[in-house]
């Protein structure tokens, strides 16, 4: 059906498959309940053959990506594009021509309310809304002339995530998880990390599209049950294991019966994995075995309850790369206004969405550091598009997918770089424009994946990730 | 590259390069120049694109080479030499705006002015290239449609071909296995062994309905030892009302079925279910396939399908399929987003009814197909052609009959009507009294009002002379035809029978659609307004100045409907809607638009409340206009004599029965009739014979006006209009708009004739051609997905893909010749093509291959030599575990039930949470909002609406487990099913009624001691007794759990 499913698959002779399934289903389980939390070095139990590893195009640079996703897009002259131009026209008619923006009410220039300063070696700018950030600035690349297609949110989150305006294409994660498997079989190769947020779009951003569900990102949720249907609905182990030891045999018998090994041993597989899940999964989320230095380098005791709750997403988020989870996303904590949109009360808005996602960004770039996953883990920071430089009423600004700036730190990363320009009031790419689908190329190519070369036949045309376009930015390559 | 004749700017930039071609003309026509000043910059600036070389050539164009510039590319050529100032490559290069100009973006974008003047030289001197090598060195990959269809096999006729000589004729039951039996007798194979009955019934039961097999139908079955058993089980499957839900979630999956429009906000596509309904009862009553088709793309414009009990529009609820796309949140750019949303309803349509993917051409041409770009801008300009309402689908033709019924009547009467209120009205009007005068002189004297002409302007809607412009209209209420003046609209009863009389020829609203009452969800953001059944609508056009006027008696609304922009939300587009209030005289009501220059638009126009509403035009100016002549209050005399004269002589022309057509005329006897009472007193001998001499007459038009229901529910469906043609995209690009292509099907079917009829979409047309049973992939597409759902895989195994890319037939000629004779033989119906097929050999084989056969023969199974093994859809492991746990609800149709949200199921737009057991509904009921899909079937592959999916993922995840394992419903019906299970059974006969109950087969011996061990074990942890609901709610979720429920062997 897919040429990843027409490969041949593990085909087991039907002698082989009773042998192996005879000692049952609790024997198995049992013995992986016993086993110690599964890090990345363990060696799998089980390899279902969609998620099974698989080789990259060219060796790659990374083996994961943590994305860091700053709903509602923050604007690039308040954080990393300073523009004095703007402060010097504060509160004038605006300087060059405008585009249609979504809301169409359009005020007067608005110089950036926060001041910057040169950080680091590199000296470069960042504005007062990111102290923690600013200090690991050598560690970044800063693209200055990002562009979308897209000035609504919806079309441009989609296109952020899947390389197409339209709903209902593959996300990345779920590209990665088709083009190289997951290196944990416990646990799923494409992670949401939900801080409380659902951007516009809904959870289509995450999803596999035309490729096979196997590939869909998992939303883990904060809480009790941070992945849907993980807690056994039986009290106790005991009483689940029989259940799943009756129901093995139950499905031997019909294995042999159907004379179709592959699907319902596939099928078996999973069961196995899912029962294997609901350990996995809570040993995961629990970050009770972290030390209070690190937390306290994240944020857990920081004042304010949104900056701890992305605290935690971020530890959460090393420990998914540590245990081999291809693509991890994050998403914002609710501050109360609406993610970094700030149509009006831009000081408000941009402060309080800054406040909680500065210092745990800084922490877990240093623990990547200290933990030794930084050569092999890519971070992006990137929001759908940025704010316009002319004021939106009186206090906001609208949207903006002529130039923008996110950053990539991490492994394969020229850190201390700016690469590009937008022009002198930080409206529009000027130098060196970079599209999305250049980004998403870069990001494949640091894992080692082709963009042109990492299709899926699909209604007719061999899909991918870029389309048609993409070229990967070598500037900000080490 | 762009039309070089667009855009002043340009001129004027090109004129400047030009002053400083003249200086150095001379240089440019030396060897160092080129090597220096040219090649260089063409090589580091286009090649890539644009060469032999290039990895992915780029407009057919060659820039390495003197003779690939002339020759040019899709644009025609590059360069004239001698001619910068003709030269595409110089506008190009010269143009201002960074999504045409050349080099791109990529390349760097503008070059440096000194660098565009050197090129401008160089043409100028002739574009010397010092080189002998001077061929084209690589020849673009050509298009060419007709040896594309030669190549293919889809395009060609399919042709009945005769069933092959076989050996085993004993299992070649039917056509099919004929064929089937020919290739693995050919290739040695032995067909597997017929399944067991059991299965065999559960397999043909979950296939046609969607169900398991109820334990009683298995009993019967396994009774029956009549050579009919499986035609009777059979013919009661196809006959039951699951067929039509089951094969309805079929059809769901190829027209992207959904019930909002996704997006940031998921707003609710209107009414959505009752297309579901609509296929459901479209299945169950077996019309005929090549008329659903038809129904789709145009039941609007074709002889109305009737519910044969209800006589409401069937083949109308078709059109609702179009408007399942996403819908963007109040888009910027309102042109992209009709483009991306009509790419959607072409790729819907080409690949459900084609099996092709027509939308690949959006860009370019097919890059393997014989569609070219022409080929899908023709067919978008049927979509640009036509817009969505919400139709009173319940009652539309009884409207539409009473109207034409009314206007015949009203021939037929109305100059009765009028001589008798003449004669009521003689005593008063013979000699007016000086009391009469001074009334009508209090009622129709006015202040002078002095008509100005209309500023110049561009007409919308001409009401006010016959046939000034297309009459258009949803719904009946604005009678056949526009309304003449001194037309009569007869009144309810006999004492007044004029209700009104018209002064001006307008579109009037009949006073018997004044009580209209619409049912279901409305359309979201258009302000309320009522559409449904009221509504005029203009011409296609496109929008000048934007500044509208509609000239117009009492309240009503406009909605402009510009690039099909439906979805009214958000910031930027509530300007579309406008409303205003009776003033009781003519207006001009203003709509501003100026938002919108040169975009394609028409307006729709419907009163609001149930007052008098007329509309005589709508124009486009950018000033206001004055009230014309006729439309400003009738001057009349004042002497009383005059006056007298006038009443007199309106009251004479009353008398004849021919008001004639003037407004002043219909003024008077307008308020004539108003003044009845007055006039001719109730009671009076004259009243009294007016009332008795046209009871008769009134009481037939109120027979009429009573005879159609006031209320309907609505529904989504197409509107007409006038028809446009769409541009020819470059690139698809909005921006490189080429000449209009004219409406027409594929050129490799139907030729490159045009097929649009002037005045309206042509989608009719298209629906013949379509829907023809001589369409050679149409019949072909359908047999195919029939026996791709019966088998586990097409013939064609890519389903919606007939095309070079698709797969190709693993039986052509049984593929062709089942096409044919469903085609003619079964006319369609899918139910007789059904059957014939579950009644074969080959679907009756076992899954697991004759033991006879090489163990590796046919891996893939291609020749079809066992039965493939299927994994029940989720809506089907759903059902079936309300099934067998006895909640099953067989309700039928209706709005669908909100899915229970999870923790998980955030966002906005977030609805109401529904029950976690959907109330026991079958899960074709569930709601499918974008945004907020139900868990269970999405994790279970239930595609995600945004295009066709005739073949579902066979996904295979942990989360499929979790689900079954630990889904709070799953374990809930569990329960379910073991507090139905007789208490008083011993624990082996509830066993086998449960493996039954699951998998239409009882447990066998090891298993019921395996069971009943853990019946035990279960029990004593426990401590509960063997007969304790809890224990056998553990083994049921145990067979839920198990493979053998979720698959069919």
């Amino acid at each position: 059906m897919f040429p990843c499913q027409r490969t041949p698959a593990l085909r087991l002779t039907r002698r082989e498959m009773l042998t192996r399934c005879a000692g049952g289903f609790g024997a198995l389980a049992l013995s992986a309940l016993f086993r110690p939390p599964a890090l990345a070095s363990d060696r799998p139990l089980l390899r279902p053959n969609q998620l099974a590893p698989r080789p990259p195009h060219y060796p790659a640079k990374v083996r994961n990506i943590i994305f860091l996703y700053m709903d509602g897009g923050p604007s690039q002259v308040d954080t990393f594009d300073p523009k004095p131009r703007l402060t010097a026209e504060n509160g004038r008619p605006f300087g060059l021509k405008m585009e249609p923006t979504q809301f169409n009410n359009i005020g007067m220039t608005l110089g950036s309310p926060w001041p910057f300063k040169p950080f680091g070696q590199s000296g470069i700018p960042v504005s007062s809304l990111f102290p923690c950030v600013a200090e690991c600035v050598d560690d970044l690349a800063v693209i200055r002339s990002m562009t979308s297609e897209f000035s609504e949110h919806t079309s441009a989150n989609y296109f952020l995530h899947t390389g197409s305006g339209l709903q209902g294409r593959p996300s990345i994660g779920a590209w990665l998880g088709y083009g190289l498997g997951t290196e944990n079989a416990n646990l799923p190769g494409f992670v949401v990390l939900n801080g409380g947020l659902i951007p516009p779009g809904g959870l289509d951003n995450f999803n596999s599209g035309f490729l096979p569900a196997t590939y869909q990102g998992s939303i883990f949720i904060p809480g009790t049950e941070p992945v849907a249907n993980i807690r056994p609905t039986e009290a106790t182990t005991d009483l689940q294991i029989r259940k799943l030891a009756l129901m093995s045999k139950l499905d031997r018998r019909f294995a042999a019966r159907a004379g179709s090994l592959d699907q319902v041993e596939s099928s078996i597989l999973n069961a196995e994995l899912a029962f294997r899940m609901q350990t996995a999964v809570p040993e995961l989320m629990a970050t009770s075995g972290e030390s209070d230095l690190v937390k306290k380098m994240y944020g857990f005791e920081a004042p304010m309850p949104q900056t701890r709750i992305f605290a935690q997403q971020c530890l959460q988020a090393r420990r998914l790369v540590q245990r081999g989870v291809r693509f991890v996303e994050l998403t914002c904590p609710s501050t109360g206004g609406d993610r970094w949109d700030q149509h009006g009360k831009l000081t408000e808005g941009h402060e309080n969405n800054a406040r909680a996602v500065d210092q745990p960004i800084a922490g877990l770039l240093r623990d990547l550091k200290a933990t030794g996953l930084w050569e092999t883990t890519l971070v992006v920071w990137a929001g759908e598009f940025g704010r316009t430089p002319f004021a939106q009423g009186k206090d906001g600004r609208d949207h903006n997918p002529f130039g923008f700036t996110i950053w990539l730190a991490g492994g394969g990363i020229k850190g201390g770089t700016i690469h590009g320009a937008t022009d002198d009031y930080g409206y529009k790419a000027v130098d060196q424009p970079v599209t999305i689908h250049d980004l998403h190329a870069t990001m494949l190519h640091l894992l080692g994946l082709d963009h042109t070369k990492l299709t899926f036949r699909y209604s007719g045309r061999d899909m991918r990730l870029t389309d048609v376009h993409g070229e990967i930015i070598q500037a900000i390559l080490s | 590259m762009r039309c070089p004749s667009a855009g002043s700017p340009r001129r004027i930039l090109v004129a400047a390069t030009l002053c400083a071609v003249a200086v150095s003309t001379a240089l440019a026509n030396s060897a160092e120049f080129f090597e220096n000043k040219i090649r260089p910059i063409l090589a580091e600036k286009c090649f890539k694109c644009h060469s032999a070389g290039a990895k992915d050539l780029k407009g057919n164009l060659l820039l390495d080479s003197r003779a690939g510039l002339l020759k040019g590319g899709e644009t025609g050529p590059a360069i004239v030499a001698g001619r910068p100032e003709q030269s595409l490559l110089i506008t190009v290069i010269n143009d201002q705006d960074p999504d045409t100009a050349m080099p791109p973006k990529k390349a760097g974008g503008a070059l440096p002015p000194g660098v565009r003047a050197d090129f401008a030289a160089w043409i100028q001197a002739g574009a010397p290239w010092p080189e002998s090598t001077t061929t084209v060195s690589k020849s673009p990959q050509q298009f060419d449609l007709a040896q594309r269809k030669a190549d293919h096999w889809c395009w060609q006729p399919p042709a009945l071909h005769r069933t092959p000589t076989v050996k085993n004729t004993r299992w070649a039951r039917t056509l099919s296995d004929g064929f089937l039996l020919a290739k693995l007798e050919e290739a040695g194979l032995m067909p597997a062994l017929p399944a067991d009955r059991g299965t065999l019934l559960r397999r043909v039961t979950f296939d046609l309905t969607g169900l398991p097999p109820s334990a009683a139908d298995l009993a019967r079955f396994l009774a029956d030892d009549t050579p009919n058993a499986l035609e009777s089980v059979v013919d009661r499957l196809l006959a039951s009302p699951q067929f039509g839900e089951r094969w309805a979630r079929h059809w769901l999956d190829l027209i992207r079925y959904a019930e909002s429009r996704g997006h940031e906000s998921d707003f609710l596509i209107p009414n959505a279910w009752q297309y579901r309904d609509y296929v459901v009862r479209a299945f169950n009553n077996d019309v005929p396939y090549h008329d659903f088709v038809k129904e789709h793309i145009a039941g609007d414009l074709l002889p109305a399908r009737l519910h044969t009990s209800t006589g409401a529009n069937e083949s109308v609820l078709g059109t609702g399929f179009w408007f399942f796309n996403e819908e963007v949140h109040s888009p910027v750019d309102l042109r992209q987003d009709e483009l991306d949303r009509i790419d959607n309803r072409v790729d819907v349509m080409t690949k459900s009814f084609l099996g092709l993917t027509v939308a690949c051409a959006r860009c370019h041409d097919h890059k393997f197909d014989a569609i070219s770009q022409k080929d899908y801008y023709a067919l978008t300009g049927f979509l640009i052609s036509s817009s969505q309402r919400l139709i009173r689908f319940e009652t539309i033709e009884q409207e539409s009959r009473a109207a034409v019924e009314l206007a015949r009547l009203r021939a037929e009467i109305n100059p009765a009507l009028l001589k008798a209120v003449a004669t009521a009205l003689h005593p008063a009007l013979a000699q007016p009294s000086i009391s009469v005068l001074s009334e009508a002189r209090c009622a129709l004297a006015t202040t002078a009002v002095t008509a100005a002409p209309l500023p110049e302007h561009i007409v919308w809607a001409d009401y006010t002379r016959p046939g000034a412009d297309p009459f258009i209209q949803d719904g009946a209420a604005f009678g056949p035809a526009p309304t003449p003046v001194g037309f009569i609209f007869p009144g309810s009863s006999a004492g007044n029978p004029i209700a009104a009389i018209a002064s001006h020829h307008t579109a009037r609203r009949d006073e018997t659609w004044k009580d209209l009452v619409s049912k279901g969800e409305k359309d979201h953001g258009l302000k309320g307004i009522q559409r449904s059944g009221q509504t005029l609508r203009t011409r296609e056009g496109t929008l000048a100045s934007g500044k509208i006027w509609y000239l117009v008696r009492g309240a009503g609304s406009a909605y402009a409907v510009v690039n099909s922009h439906l979805m009214v939300a958000g910031p930027l587009h509530g300007k579309v809607v406008t409303t205003w209030q009776d003033t009781g005289s003519w207006q001009w009501v203003a709509h501003n638009l100026s938002s919108y220059p040169g975009q394609r638009a028409h307006l729709e126009v419907m009163p609001a409340g149930s007052g008098d509403f007329e509309v005589a035009m709508i124009i486009e100016s950018p000033e206001r206009p004055a009230l014309p002549a006729g439309y400003i209050p009738v001057a009349i005399p004042t002497a009383d004599e005059a006056l007298a004269a006038l009443l007199i002589e309106t009251h004479a022309k009353m008398a004849s029965g021919d008001l004639g057509a003037d407004t002043p005329t219909a003024t008077i006897a307008s308020w004539l009739i108003h003044s009845l009472d007055l006039l001719c007193p109730p009671g009076s001998p004259a009243r009294l014979e007016l009332a008795k001499t046209t009871q008769p007459l009134i009481e037939r038009h109120h027979a009429i006006a009573q005879s159609f229901q006031r209320e309907s529910h609505i529904a989504t469906a197409m509107f007409d209009g006038t028809g446009a043609d769409e541009f020819l995209l470059k690139r698809g690009s909005q921006k490189l708009p080429l000449a209009p292509v004219p409406r027409r099907f594929l050129e490799a079917i139907a030729g490159p004739t045009p097929l649009a009829p002037a005045n309206t979409s042509g989608r009719k047309e298209l629906a013949e051609i379509i829907g023809s049973t001589a369409n050679p992939l149409t019949s072909r597409v359908i047999v195919n997905r029939v026996w791709h759902h019966l088998f586990g895989k097409g013939i064609v195994p890519t389903v919606d893909n007939f095309g070079a890319l698709g797969q190709a037939p693993s039986h052509p000629e049984l593929l062709d010749t089942l096409a044919v004779r469903f085609a003619t033989e079964q006319r369609g119906s899918l139910k007789t093509f059904i059957r014939e097929l579950v009644l074969s050999s080959a679907y009756a084989m076992s899954s697991r291959p004759n033991r006879a056969n090489p163990s590796d023969a046919d891996p893939d199974n291609t020749l079809l030599h066992h039965m493939n093994l299927k994994r029940l859809e989720g809506e089907a492991i759903r059902d079936a575990i309300l099934a067998v746990a006895g909640t099953l609800n067989s309700k039928m149709g209706g709005v669908s039930v909100p899915v229970h949200l999870t923790a998980f199921m955030t966002g906005r737009g977030k609805p109401t949470s529904g029950p976690l057991d959907g109330d026991n509904r079958r899960s074709l009921y569930l709601s499918i909002r974008r945004n907020f899909l139900s868990p269970m079937m999405l994790v279970f592959d239930m595609p995600i609406p945004f295009s066709t999916m005739g073949r579902r993922n066979q996904s295979n995840v942990p989360a499929q487990s979790l689900m079954l394992m630990n889904d709070p419903f799953v374990f809930a019906q569990a329960v379910r099913w073991a507090e139905r299970l007789p208490t008083d059974l011993p624990s082996d006969k509830k066993l086998e009624g449960m493996y039954l109950a699951a998998f239409a087969r009882p447990p066998g011996p090891e298993e019921m001691a395996e069971a009943n061990a853990f019946i035990r074990e279960q029990a004593s942890h426990l401590a509960a007794s063997l007969d304790d609901p809890r224990v056998w709610a553990d083994l049921a979720h145990v067979l839920f759990n198990a493979k053998e429920f979720i698959y069919l062997n």
